[in-house]
């Protein structure tokens, strides 16, 4: 239910300033407006950025702050890659038996893809 | 809580609930009030409640305090007013002293429900009745107490509509935002102010009512 209520109704917790508003309500008592406008104040943007996790990145590191990155890291050089291709996971685990590749020349589903294929 | 301090960077409150029944017998000292309600002893049953809240406010103080010196941003009374207004005054009571005694701590005092039982139906609040206080006025006392944040809380009806119980919840919030110097959170939890009681409690009326909170009410949180 935490997660329903932070997605339906919530700045963003620490990947944007949601934190620090918090922080505003609860140690010096201020309404909602109020600490929005304060935060925004302290930080060099607008309110609406506050809820924005890519302003708020750049603000952390212009600032010197901890970042939360909002980037995935499921596939480890997936998006670094220089032919822009995501490897499949399976396949990194047995590049021996693949080719190297999972697609494209030589490898696995340009394989099954000529055995199958009606053309 | 110095550990927990150190590990993290949000904001930690402790949590803590007020429960003046515990202090009577046979959980506590105090003599059972509600066995001397019943049989119409009202003078024993208020002596009772007396030294109840002697013991509970002295608890909630210590409680407080260690919490606060080990380096908690705030802490929460929640699910106050359980036992009626006896266990309201208690903790507005430590609030005060704690307020007092630590002028920048967070002290966040969430409500049991909608309406202030009278168990005892006489004790007042810098001159205002707690019993039959409804969630406007619960905040007025509340803030006048030094509380940091208010905590409304609005029991569903089992027998109606997910829709109907966030309506009424709402209704009844709704003035409180006029009035409030301090940021209002509605407590939108299982039971309260249009989330079923369940153990997983379904997204859609979770959200929906979470959202009604946001756009309608303009409350300062959740």
């Amino acid at each position: 239910m935490d997660v329903t209520h932070a997605l339906a109704a919530g700045i963003g917790g620490m990947r944007t300033a949601g934190d620090l508003v918090a922080r505003m309500q609860m140690s010096r008592g201020m309404r909602l407006k109020e600490a929005k406008e304060y935060v925004a104040g302290k930080l060099g943007c607008t309110v609406r950025d506050l809820s924005d996790s890519y302003a708020m990145e750049q603000i952390w590191g212009e600032k010197g702050l901890g970042r939360i990155l909002d980037h995935s890291t499921l596939h480890p050089g997936g998006a670094d890659r220089d032919d822009g291709r995501v490897p499949h996971r399976r396949a990194a685990r047995h590049q021996h038996r693949l080719g190297g590749t999972l697609q494209g020349d030589g490898g696995h589903l340009s394989a099954v893809r000529a055995r199958h294929s009606a053309a | 809580m110095q550990n927990v301090q150190l590990m993290l960077t949000a904001r930690v409150q402790y949590g803590a609930q007020p429960n003046l029944a515990f202090y009577g017998k046979s959980a506590g000292r105090a003599e059972n009030w509600f066995e001397m309600l019943s049989l119409g002893d009202i003078a024993g049953a208020h002596a009772a409640i007396g030294e109840a809240m002697d013991y509970a406010t002295k608890a909630f103080i210590y409680v407080g305090e260690g919490i606060l010196d080990a380096g908690a941003d705030g802490m929460d009374f929640d699910t106050t007013g359980d036992a009626g207004d006896a266990d309201f005054f208690s903790t507005l009571r430590a609030v005060k002293h704690l307020r007092e005694k630590y002028p920048e701590a967070g002290i966040e005092v969430g409500m049991a429900g909608e309406f202030v039982i009278g168990v005892h139906g006489e004790l007042e609040w810098e001159g205002r009745r707690l019993a039959g206080l409804w969630p406007r006025e619960q905040l007025e006392v509340c803030q006048d107490a030094g509380v940091t944040i208010f905590g409304s809380a609005v029991n569903i009806r089992t027998g109606k509509s997910c829709c109907w119980d966030t309506a009424y919840a709402l209704t009844l919030i709704k003035p409180c935002m006029d009035v409030a110097r301090i940021p209002a959170h509605a407590n939108v939890g299982e039971g309260v102010v249009g989330v079923p009681v369940s153990g997983y409690p379904p997204e859609d009326a979770a959200s929906r009512a979470a959202k009604a909170c946001v756009d309608i009410l303009r409350c300062d949180g959740l």
